[in-house]
């Protein structure tokens, strides 16, 4: 079984999941909301097993068996809460915190292939503090505007990479948003140098077996820095991307 | 060479950490949460241009009369408190104090890597702990045992787990504290209708003596506590005694592997939590990556503080 784990908002991965079954391959989409209220959750580890054991049951019958999936494309951003929106705030706190730390354990040890495996930071993939991928970014080559960020400064720090690159960026600079799946940019046109860069910067956020979208302001010849995002614009890597991403999920 | 701590100054691990850095001749700039809303922090990152190795980290920090260069903190011991939950601030001051807290959060992201800062710990290492079988699944690899778990909110199959395993115990999923609790049948079974709402983590119950291991680098200091208690921190609570602790030397090679695991998980100072099982397994519960080792040394004289101010002060290889 193929599993699309998204938001019933996220309309790239419904994207995905609709090109997959209109090819007629079995796939289900469980909408995070979902998860919010299922009839039964079990996740079973340790005790000298080798292997984790997670099922989840959906009130609809939908019986989620890690052992027989075979592939999931992640894109869960925030734990399955929606059952504790309206608690009190330190019995919601509580209870979100619980719920990312189920979710977390339970995507980390289906065995087969997914795309994003969740990190501690980010339930979607990898996300590192736009700080630290700009010091990636930069190692690896890639162009990136001097960037500032302060508390004299009206950006936060998570928009600062974008705030140095528009500032850097003459006034034709155009966005480009580069969808990357396991390292190669499947955007196209991209410079072989800013790919070669991108591979890199990839291997050193820990997201070379993942699905990422990473933003440029291009200019010209220059392709400048502006960020990452675990959640990448899936229909704009098009038929290539549904094709590259089918495989990576282990599907033929 | 200035070491920035930033945490509660009277919170005793941070106060023994900074009086063993005091004793060593360090010079030390404190970030009190209390004072974050009246701070100002710059963070200048640049060297940009492809094929420029490196970059440069710059900026300064202004707190509580104090003004220092970024480029001269070289290391760091982080125990931040959220500013949501740091008391008598104003909205406005709370709104500062993110702006602050944030800013910081973002240096130290990023001091280690373009620094050479010296990081116990980095932020985002320390997230390995929210969610403790997720952290058991890198634990196994190190060859630790790790408790039989279930987390689930299904009653029956939480009774079966017990029923299996001759009792069980419970305790939170996530990185929150909580005292942890054995499975009482006659207190419990009727409140595991509760469970629908949230999965609860339950554990096979594990004999021995617990070990904390405090890995500071590449070095081991080992408390034994002894107690009859589920857990032993909570001793007075849960069997009207606390936990009588002393210094343990570790054997076998588990300071080597608690070290590795350690480093594994990116945090140069942690507690690792040991139990040493009857039949010579040492299971391995979870790893700690903010120590508050305050009550360990005082106990036992161990010099964690100590280890940890020598560490900050190593130069970075």
């Amino acid at each position: 079984m193929l599993l699309v784990l998204c938001p019933l908002n996220d309309p790239h991965a419904l994207w995905f999941a609709g090109r997959a079954r209109a090819e007629g391959r079995p796939c289900t989409v469980l909408p995070t909301e979902k998860l919010s209220f299922p009839r039964r959750r079990s996740h079973r580890l340790g005790g000298g097993e080798s292997q984790a054991r997670t099922v989840i049951e959906l009130t609809d019958g939908t019986v989620v068996d890690g052992a027989r999936v075979t592939g999931v494309l992640n894109r869960m951003i925030a734990p399955p809460a929606d059952a504790w929106r309206h608690a009190a705030e330190t019995e919601r706190t509580y209870a979100t915190a619980e719920l990312h730390a189920f979710s977390l354990s339970w995507l980390s040890a289906l065995r087969c292939p997914v795309r994003n495996r969740p990190t501690p930071q980010c339930l979607a993939g990898p996300a590192p503090d736009t700080l630290r991928s700009w010091a990636a970014a930069h190692a690896s080559g890639l162009s990136c505007a001097p960037v500032r960020v302060g508390t004299a400064d009206p950006w936060h720090p998570a928009a600062a990479v974008l705030a140095a690159a528009s500032r850097a960026s003459g006034p034709s600079a155009r966005p480009v948003h580069a969808v990357c799946l396991d390292g190669t940019v499947l955007a196209p046109d991209v410079p072989a140098r800013v790919a070669a860069g991108v591979a890199a910067l990839c291997s050193a956020i820990g997201a070379d077996r993942c699905l990422i979208g990473i933003d440029f302001l291009v200019d010209g010849e220059d392709w400048r820095f502006a960020g990452t995002s675990p959640l990448p614009d899936l229909r704009a890597g098009g038929h290539r991307l549904y094709r590259l991403l089918l495989r990576a999920l282990g599907q033929r | 060479m200035t070491v920035m701590l930033w945490g509660v100054p009277t919170e005793p691990p941070m106060a023994m950490v900074a009086r063993a850095l005091t004793a060593r001749g360090a010079d030390v700039v404190v970030v009190d949460p209390q004072s974050l809303a009246g701070a100002a922090v710059d963070v200048v990152l640049s060297g940009a241009g492809p094929g420029r190795p490196g970059g440069r980290l710059a900026g300064v920090i202004r707190t509580c009369g104090r003004s220092v260069e970024l480029e001269r903190v070289t290391a760091a011991y982080l125990r931040p408190v959220e500013p949501d939950v740091v008391p008598g601030l104003d909205p406005a001051e709370r709104g500062r104090a993110r702006q602050v807290h944030d800013t910081l959060l973002s240096f130290t992201e990023v001091a280690d890597a373009m620094g050479g800062c010296r990081l116990a710990n980095p932020l985002s290492a320390m997230a390995s702990n929210t969610s403790k079988p997720y952290q058991a699944q890198l634990i196994a690899g190190h060859g630790f045992y790790t408790p039989a778990t279930l987390v689930s909110d299904d009653p029956d199959e939480v009774l079966g787990f017990v029923d299996r395993h001759r009792g069980a115990v419970y305790k939170s999923t996530s990185g929150i504290r909580s005292v942890v609790t054995a499975f009482d049948p006659a207190r419990d079974t009727g409140r595991l209708d509760r469970l629908r709402w949230c999965p609860v983590q339950f554990q096979e119950h594990l004999d021995g003596p617990d070990v904390r291991v405090h890995v500071v680098g590449d070095r081991a200091l080992a408390v034994l506590a002894d107690s009859a208690a589920v857990d032993y921190r909570y001793a007075r609570l849960q069997v009207g005694a606390d936990a009588r602790l002393r210094p343990y030397a570790l054997g076998d090679g588990i300071a080597e592997r608690c070290v590795a695991l350690a480093a594994d998980l990116g945090l140069p100072f942690a507690g690792v939590d040991l139990k040493l099982l009857p039949d010579g397994r040492v299971a391995c519960f979870e790893v700690n990556p903010s120590p508050g080792f305050s009550w360990y040394e005082t106990a036992t004289g161990l010099p964690i503080a100590a280890a940890v101010a020598d560490w900050l002060l190593t130069p970075a290889g």
